[in-house]
């Protein structure tokens, strides 16, 4: 019945197997009108979205997981696609076809089929299959299957749009009493009888349970044994084997009926097989891999980083020192105007300084996606990774992490096996990202003189090597399990859509922004508090960095970093780590602020003096004066030139001489590499922990933090008690021993059972038994 | 029942064979193929293996090496070095 325009929103469901399409026409059809969430209680992407049609009407798209088939082999897109189509919450369901491979697709049409409810069939790609001359008789294909609504499109281009959307006006038809027989009359009495005895089961829940994919319900024993002997006794074969059997030749005919024959001679998509020839070579592929991630990196980084100053500066000018001003004026007291303008506006500042580099991560990955690469570098990689439990996928998101962790952690959503998922994310922190490197960069300006280099390089080895036990760890402990073997499909290249690129990156940037976002601004609010103000007088109040919490809480802290050589003087550096938890980036510019003890009070200046007119344009001229150093940074999109050189290692990392010198008179050359040790594998900054937290829950975003900190503390104490041994063999020896019991200790925890339950129900989103 | 899936199954009783030469013998595009196979790989019916060539053959099982000499001697495609061949396990059934 159709719906009118001022009733209820009519929901379609929108179904098809990877690569057909179908969020290509979703985001088509949509536009900006979409949200993105996950599914309840997992993390699979839930994507839904409203279209307006041209009578006014409003529908609600919902983008399901691409899945092959909804009944077994599929995981948690599978279950989360069929509870989906199952459970009645759409008014009708939409099946986007690449019709280049409409034999395989119509597999999961003979399951739609199966659940009688509104369905329409949309062929998208028709403009390669006209190109092939391969165009099917859609007459003949309604026919076959029972009178549905079949429409021919080209997602990319547009085409055929006009005539869906008048299709979706309308509630759409159910199969009538024409569709031929899903099944061999034989089995299809089977299945009657079944059904009968059996009502209270979904449709493919039946099916799933006839084949053996699900548990047989202890009240329905008898029902389905009965029918599996029937389903042998008349065919000879197993009731899986003879089900899906039934269903691929049922595809077979139908889309014979539908399509052309195809002439031997006829070459199909010979520009694809040239380019695969030298992509998926097992020779050239890697190198072909190395130049296109190199490629990323310097796009997302590089390019991101002749807007990265002006978000960031006016931004700052804007949300900072404006918003402290007004409040100032307002007659705020200094503290409060310093968490409100100095916290939130600076978190909201820090959050806007990410936008260009995700916004260029995520554009090129689209269309990387959208081309057809991306599935053939994770095919290349595969055989590396496979080692280490996890797809080919996984590289890419490592690869990111190099430049920042978080657009790495959203962008392991391109592996597929949900613990391979959890895995590739937890790695990600331990991939030394540029805001490190700025770190690096400022002790390296001072105890690495000739061979800072090698210690960089040597950090970022670390940070692999982490990543990769970690990996292990992970894959001997709780998210222990069979490798699912990698099945890929390799989608012909096309030429990326610019709508649908764009469209796909601004979901993810948005959510980036929305999400993460909130949780940096309140966190810098707390972390940006706390060197403005201090306990004075018996009360809160704004006071200089010596007297504030920050000063106070790291000089108690040092007695914990004493292991790796650092004393109380050293406190500078320990507030760097503390707010340093809050984003890398402000690790020196902390140590900046104490050593030159006049932070806060340029802080305060700045509010009642702001010159936001003169700080916009300046942030509007460091577009053309970083646009010229892109092109001298392309061979360097990390910025590894500056080591060696302790001017520009220095400015790079933004260290002033102040800082320079107190490092110099605190630390030794080990203390020195320990702390970077530290740096480089402590918690992961607040914005990669509110990624984790987004991405995977609450609970493995606080494992990696509690993880990640519980390894640097006892890796960099090692090393500077191993290499101060001789000074004090008792004390580096108790150390030792303690490392290692701790080791063995969590070595027997992690192994427990218990957490494999754990990460079955919590994380992955179902029992152990399902 | 003449359905592609027991064609494959068939297929695979001569004697193991890759994913391209299955498709050849069976009539079926190769993305039905791998569908196939991935239905006989759930049911445990079948094994992947890897043919690494003649001159290669360290890890690979006698009947891999024996299909790799039989594809190059028929003629067809040399098999490349990470091309793998499925095998059917269950070779009672009729």
């Amino acid at each position: 019945m159709p719906i009118s325009a001022g009733g209820p929103r009519r929901v379609i469901a929108l179904v098809g197997n990877p690569n057909s399409g179908k969020t290509t026409l979703f985001n088509a059809l949509t536009g900006a009108h979409q949200q993105v969430g996950n599914w309840p209680g997992v993390t699979v992407e839930r994507r839904e979205g409203r279209l307006r049609l041209d009578s006014g009407r409003e529908l609600m798209l919902v983008d399901l997981p691409g899945v092959y088939s909804l009944l077994g082999g599929g995981g948690l897109d599978q279950d989360i696609a069929r509870q989906y189509v199952q459970s009645g919450a759409a008014d009708g369901i939409v099946q986007v076809v690449d019709v280049g491979n409409l034999q395989r697709h119509l597999l999961l049409t003979h399951e739609l089929l199966e659940l009688g409810g509104p369905l329409l069939l949309v062929l998208n790609m028709m403009d390669e299959a006209r190109a092939r001359g391969q165009l099917p008789d859609l007459d003949a294909l309604r026919q076959r299957l029972g009178g549905i609504v079949v429409l021919p499109i080209v997602a990319r281009r547009g085409e055929g749009l006009a005539e869906l959307r008048h299709a979706l006006e309308e509630d759409f038809p159910r199969a009538d009493a024409h569709l031929p027989p899903l099944y061999p009359p034989a089995i299809q009495d089977i299945l009657s009888v079944l059904r009968a005895g059996t009502g209270d089961l979904g449709p493919l829940d039946r099916l799933r349970t006839l084949e053996g994919l699900a548990a047989v319900p202890p009240e329905h024993e008898q029902g389905f044994r009965e029918a599996r002997e029937a389903i042998v006794d008349k065919t000879g074969e197993d009731a899986a084997d003879a089900l899906a059997a039934a269903r691929f030749a049922w595809a077979e005919e139908t889309a014979s009926a539908a399509l052309p024959a195809v002439s031997d001679a006829l070459p199909r998509d010979t520009w694809t097989q040239r380019l695969d020839r030298w992509i998926l070579h097992p020779a050239a592929g890697l190198p072909i891999f190395l130049l296109v991630l190199y490629a990323l990196l310097v796009s997302s980084f590089n390019a991101g980083a002749i807007f990265q100053d002006f978000f960031e500066d006016s931004s700052k000018a804007l949300f900072v020192h404006g918003l402290g001003h007004v409040l100032l004026a307002a007659g705020l007291p200094d503290w409060s105007v310093q968490a409100l303008a100095g916290g939130l506006g600076g978190g909201v500042s820090i959050v806007l300084s990410f936008v260009p580099p995700i916004a260029f991560t995520f554009l090129f990955l689209a269309a990387l996606e959208d081309s057809g690469y991306l599935a053939r570098a994770a095919f290349t990689m595969d055989r590396f990774f496979r080692r280490l439990g996890l797809p080919g996928t996984a590289m890419v998101p490592m690869v990111i992490g190099f430049g920042c962790n978080v657009p790495a952690i959203m962008a392991t959503r391109t592996v597929e096996d949900p613990r391979a998922r959890v895995i590739t994310a937890l790695m990600q922190p331990f991939m030394s990202c540029s805001a490190r490197l700025a770190v690096y960069l400022a002790f390296a300006a001072v105890f690495f003189r000739g061979y800072g280099g090698q210690v960089v390089f040597a950090l970022y080895l670390t940070g692999i090597l982490a990543a990769l036990v970690t990996a292990w760890l992970l894959r001997r402990g709780p998210l222990r399990g069979a490798d699912r073997p990698l099945a890929l499909e390799l989608p012909p290249y096309r030429w990326p859509g610019l709508r649908s690129v764009v469209l796909h990156a601004w979901q993810r940037l948005r959510v980036f922004v929305l999400r993460v976002g909130k949780v940096i601004a309140v966190l810098g609010a707390v972390l940006l508090l706390l060197p403005g103000i201090g306990w004075v007088d018996g009360g809160l109040r704004g006071t200089d960095i010596d007297h504030s919490l920050l000063a106070q809480g790291s000089r108690a802290l040092t007695v914990v970093f004493a292991p790796m050589g650092i004393g109380e003087e050293q406190w500078p550096a320990v507030a760097g780590l503390v707010a340093g938890a809050m984003v890398k980036e402000v690790v020196i510019g902390v140590m900046n602020g104490i050593y030159q003890r006049q932070e806060s009070a340029d802080l305060m200046a700045a509010y009642r003096e702001p010159a936001i007119g003169a700080e916009l344009r300046a942030a509007v001229l460091t577009i053309p004066a970083h646009g010229r150093e892109f092109l001298k940074n392309l061979t360097d999109p990390l910025g590894f030139a500056n080591i060696g050189d302790t001017a520009a290692s220095a400015a790079a990392a933004g260290a002033d001489h102040a800082t320079l010198r107190g490092l110099a008179a605190g630390f030794t050359d080990l203390s020195a590499f320990a702390y970077l040790l530290f740096v480089l594998l402590y918690l992961p900054c607040a914005s990669t922990f509110a990624a984790l937290r987004r991405e995977l829950g609450s609970r493995w975003a606080w494992f990696s933090m509690v993880y990640s900190l519980a390894l640097a503390w006892l890796l960099a104490g090692s090393v500077y008690q191993l290499g101060t041994f001789d000074r004090h063999p008792s004390q580096s020896l108790l150390w030792l021993v303690m490392v290692l019991t701790v080791v063995l200790v969590f070595w027997w925890w992690w192994r427990r059972p218990g957490h494999i339950a754990m990460a079955e129900t919590h994380i992955l989103g179902r029992g152990p038994g399902s | 029942m003449n359905s592609p899936l027991f064609r494959v199954r068939d297929a695979l009783r001569t004697g193991p064979q890759s994913l391209a030469e299955l498709a050849r013998a069976t009539g079926l595009d190769s993305d039905s193929t791998a569908l196939a196979l991935a239905h006989w790989r759930q049911r445990g019916k079948i094994r992947r293996i890897f043919a690494l060539g003649t001159a290669a053959h360290g890890g690979s099982t006698c009947a891999s090496a024996c299909a790799a000499c039989r594809g190059c001697a028929a003629g067809a495609a040399a098999p490349s070095r990470d091309e793998s061949r499925y095998l059917w396990l269950d070779q009672d059934q009729t």
